[in-house]
């Protein structure tokens, strides 16, 4: 069964693949032949050594960002449903928290992060406060225009059954949600990794921001991209897993998931 | 005893839009008996859906007033004996046909101990609207006329003594709309529950209906109320009955006059 999937994604993505190795070879080569120094533009081959070489350190350091990532997202989700709710059931909380929710997102992240710095310390809170903040947006907006996306009819039936608010809610808002969610989510997860390395970015000893930060300034290049590359498997990963938890929960199948 | 099950008085119904008010509905006396099945037959944007949501309690008149069997159209609906049928199936995507009938049963709040009572009774009315071989089914794999059948199966699933439907054949082709016409007979006469039916078609109102209440453009008033006497049970050759076409061509007649 396995096999069986992973021969068809690779056959699927073969073309994009071959790509992606085409380029690589022409990287590896235009370094040799060019004489570019590694610490301006390290070779492919330089990059993968680093990253066995580095092996434990790199992957000690991946977990404390994977885990501000996780915890500023979750928190973020939480935040987001909550608020959610009470835009659903309350006008005057839509006046009120629209303008503000915008107001928070206007705001450059990279410019308040240091202000949790001096509020929260050093350590992780800081940065799945900024995670947060950046995670919790897309949710809300997706997720309130997913929990009001009722059909006109629909909701004269319930009405003519008398249902409760509650009923409404978990039978038909909730279910008929989830594509939206997902959606808001998926874009959530990506931002989340954008908004942890910021974090570590404003002040850190500890994560890959923090890495790619004193590798850059002792001009280690290789280090560098070997960060980059974790991040973007890092993100991709988080990504799929969302989809695939859409793929086992929503009615929907995510048009993202392709197999 | 009066065995008037419906009663309009003096109903008006007026909306507020920005550029003023608009009446849609005016001076509207109706009486329904008890087991009658009746049209409301008129141009597109006379009313009568309104006139329809009305008897349902959906809109409160504001003028004149409702009473079913002597009481309030608010009672009566909590009472939950109003089905509706829309133009619109209003199914719920993520239900399979069996879990969009239950659907007022869980809202009302049926006994859980007598779960399989329950399935016997969805059954009974799948086969009834002729779906039983689909009860696994979601919406989306059926086609319209199919999806229109399990809306009527959920109308009646908990035996609502009044049926409300609102073009419900309206976005079927000609053939089809025919076929469930005389289905909706076969039900009906199973069921003998009081049907107003809202239509724009003379020839579904006639085959249907034992009278016509025609409705003039807007504000919508009754011009004429046609007594159809057709022997019943009908079926396709109904059509094509002298008496059919004089009370078809007399519909007609009203309609143009209005213009």
């Amino acid at each position: 069964m396995i096999a069986k999937i992973s021969l068809s994604l690779i056959k699927k993505h073969l073309p994009s693949l071959l790509t992606l190795i085409f380029l690589l070879l022409l990287w590896q080569w235009l370094v040799d032949i060019l004489k570019i120094p590694g610490y301006i533009l390290p070779s492919p081959l330089e990059i993968i050594s680093e990253i066995i070489q580095k092996k434990q350190y790199l992957i000690r350091h991946s977990l404390i960002t994977l885990i501000e990532i996780l915890t500023g997202f979750a928190l973020g989700m939480l935040i987001a449903f909550i608020i959610s709710l009470g835009i659903l059931y309350s006008k005057i909380m839509e006046k009120v928290i629209y303008p503000l929710l915008i107001f928070t997102q206007v705001t450059p992240k990279i410019a308040i992060a240091p202000l949790f710095l001096i509020w929260f310390g050093y350590g992780l809170l800081p940065k799945i406060v900024v995670t947060a903040l950046v995670a919790f947006f897309p949710i809300i907006i997706n997720t309130v225009k997913g929990l009001k996306s009722i059909d006109m009819e629909l909701a004269d039936l319930m009405y003519s059954l008398s249902a409760t608010k509650r009923q409404i809610l978990n039978k038909i808002r909730i279910p008929s949600s989830l594509p939206y969610v997902f959606a808001g989510l998926k874009v959530s997860i990506s931002l989340s990794v954008i908004g942890a390395i910021v974090g570590e970015f404003v002040g850190a000893d500890r994560g890959l921001g923090y890495i790619i930060m004193i590798s850059n300034a002792n001009l280690e290049t290789a280090q560098v991209f070997a960060c980059l590359i974790i991040l973007s498997i890092m993100g991709v990963g988080l990504f799929l897993a969302i989809c695939l938890i859409e793929s086992l929960y929503s009615w929907q199948k995510s048009a993202e998931f392709i197999i | 005893m009066d065995d008037n099950c419906i009663k309009v008085k003096q109903a008006c119904v007026t909306y507020k839009t920005k550029t003023g008010r608009i009446e849609a509905l005016c001076d509207i006396n109706l009486s329904v008996r008890d087991n009658e099945f009746v049209s409301i037959l008129g141009p597109s944007g006379c009313g009568k859906t309104t006139l329809l949501k009305v008897i349902g309690g959906l809109i409160n008149p504001s003028n004149g007033k409702v009473q079913i069997k002597g009481k309030s159209v608010e009672v009566i609906r909590k009472n939950r004996e109003i089905g509706f049928v829309f133009q619109n199936p209003a199914l719920l995507p993520w239900r399979t046909v069996w879990g969009n009938v239950y659907l007022p049963l869980e809202i009302i709040g049926i006994n859980p101990s007598s779960r399989g009572e329950i399935d016997n009774r969805i059954m009974k009315m799948l086969e009834l609207v002729g779906l039983s071989g689909f009860k696994d089914n979601h919406p989306h794999e059926l086609s319209g006329g199919m999806q229109q059948r399990v809306a009527i199966a959920r109308a009646l699933i908990f035996n609502p003594s009044i049926l409300l439907m609102d073009e419900p054949f309206g976005a079927l082709d000609e053939i089809t709309r025919d076929r469930l016409n005389l289905e909706l007979l076969r039900v009906w006469e199973n069921m003998k529950h009081t049907v107003i039916f809202v239509t724009h078609s003379i020839r579904e109102a006639v085959l249907l209906s034992d009278r016509i209440v025609v409705l003039s453009k807007r504000p919508g008033k009754i011009v004429s109320i046609l007594e159809v006497n057709l022997p019943r049970p009908r079926k396709t050759s109904s059509r094509y009955t002298e008496e059919f076409l004089s009370i078809a061509k007399e519909a007609h007649r009203l309609l143009d006059n209005d213009r």
